[in-house]
């Protein structure tokens, strides 16, 4: 299947394809999430109604983590499998990786303002996420600091796969260091311990988080491709120059 | 092995020809201790709460500027070439080239804790412990810190670029190396945080080499 993908107009045949798709089931789940989430859930018997800020807290959180992930294992495609679309699909998911561990940083200290009566503390998962996002800006900064293209690209990818050997690590450490955070509730043996009036919200803005990632992932992969492309016109142009 | 020990010996050489640079680190390692006091107060009972905290992270910055010339020389100089044709396993090589690193400088922080914990106030009771700790606790700095390297060899900066790699990937380390010297201080049992910490840098010995030689391969592209 990699094979098939790994051509690049193929795969943006099919990316036109997804995109428009991504677009449409990300308002198709959003529009009904974001109504259940803030209109038609219950109000939490303790947490109020700020429980409605983990409707895009916890799906936050997930893609951020996916979306290491995924990049980790785009790193192990384009070392192993030497296909630039690898990297360029990593290089276009970090950003909106980043952006969603900044967002659950960002949800995670409004809610704990009212209730864990301070804006920062320092909680495992919160500072597990910090370091999430730490990770995700040295990659960025990394592969963008090189003149030769393909250097940064090579040295993100090895970090990529550092990085994602370390993350439960990093997690375990922080864990064992320091907790006050909620338990998982959603993923856990013997079934979510949450009641599916916010089950079913949570679930559809996690869907809406997902596909929004994918459609700006299949945009920026798309500008990225763009741009190399061109890079590479202006390169030959200026060599054929070169020659009258 | 015996190209192994001839890049130990030249490493080893460089280092005590360069002394200054060894020296340098030490003596940041000592100035950062010293500006704590002069920060928080010279209150002894507080300084010896912070005091396994400080040491630690001290340890931390004072490696991290030591990390950017790992193998920037080497590639300056054309001696990476060199390395790479060694022919024994690369990663080996890069073995041998983070013990002698941490000759030149894990070493020497872990003799000089001892004077700064007195400095901080620390008992000396649980200090050998905490000197453990900080030799294994700086092997694995200076792993990461070879990766990190090895990584932003050719980039168009160096030295914060490091520190943005390697302090992340450095938390557990941090944590678990905290944790011993504060349990060995206040005479608890040591040996859980100890046994993590132990457990890290051996999981970084099984990672950090193979990373260091496939990014030292893309570098000499």
């Amino acid at each position: 299947m990699f094979d098939y993908l790994a051509n690049p107009a193929r795969f943006q045949r099919i990316a036109n394809v997804i995109r428009p798709l991504a677009w449409l089931i990300f308002i198709i789940t959003l529009l009904p999430g974001l109504y259940y989430a803030f209109f038609n859930s219950p109000a939490d018997y303790q947490q109020g109604e700020t429980v409605r800020i983990m409707y895009i807290h916890v799906p936050s959180a997930w893609m951020a983590l996916m979306g290491y992930v995924l990049m980790a294992l785009m790193a192990l495609f384009y070392l192993v499998w030497k296909h630039p679309l690898a990297d360029i699909a990593a290089r276009s998911m970090a950003l909106p990786g980043a952006a969603f561990a900044f967002i659950t940083l960002v949800t995670g200290s409004l809610w704990g303002a009212p209730m864990w009566g301070t804006w920062w503390v320092w909680d495992a998962r919160l500072t597990s996420m910090l370091i999430l996002l730490f990770l995700y800006i040295g990659y960025m900064v990394l592969v963008d600091s090189f003149d030769r293209e393909d250097r940064g690209s090579k040295a993100g990818a090895v970090l990529l796969l550092v990085g994602v050997i370390n993350i439960p690590i990093i997690k375990f450490s922080v864990d064992w260091w320091n907790t006050l955070h909620q338990g998982a509730s959603v993923i856990r043996v013997g079934g979510p311990l949450i009641d599916a009036s916010m089950l079913i919200p949570l679930l559809l803005m996690a869907a809406a988080a997902k596909w929004w990632f994918i459609a700006i992932t299949l945009i920026r992969m798309r500008t990225l491709m763009g741009e190399r492309r061109l890079q590479s016109r202006l390169a030959s142009r200026r060599e054929g120059g070169a020659h009258d | 092995m015996q190209a192994q020990w001839a890049v130990l010996k030249r490493d080893l050489l460089l280092g005590w020809r360069g002394l200054s640079d060894t020296i340098a680190g030490i003596s940041f390692f000592v100035m950062i201790i010293a500006l704590v006091p002069l920060a928080v107060g010279p209150d002894t009972a507080t300084l010896t709460v912070i005091a396994p905290a400080i040491l630690w992270i001290a340890a931390l910055l004072a490696t991290l500027p030591q990390m950017e010339r790992l193998f920037a020389r080497d590639d300056a100089e054309g001696g990476l070439d060199h390395l790479l044709m060694i022919p024994a396993p690369l990663p080996l090589t890069v073995l041998t080239k983070i013990a002698a690193a941490w000759l030149l400088i894990g070493l020497p922080l872990t003799l000089t804790a001892p004077l700064l914990g007195m400095m901080l106030a620390l008992p000396l009771a649980g200090m050998a412990m905490v000197m453990l700790a900080l030799a294994i606790g700086t092997f694995g700095l200076l792993m990461l810190g070879m990766i990190a390297a090895a990584l932003v060899l050719g980039a168009r900066r160096g030295g914060v670029l490091i520190a943005i790699l390697v302090l992340p990937l450095a938390m557990p380390i941090l944590i678990f190396g905290v944790a011993t010297s504060q349990a060995a201080m206040l005479g608890e049992n040591a040996m859980p945080p100890f046994q993590f910490l132990l457990a890290v840098v051996l999981l970084l010995l099984a990672i950090t080499p193979w990373a260091t030689a496939m990014s030292l391969r893309h570098a000499a592209e």
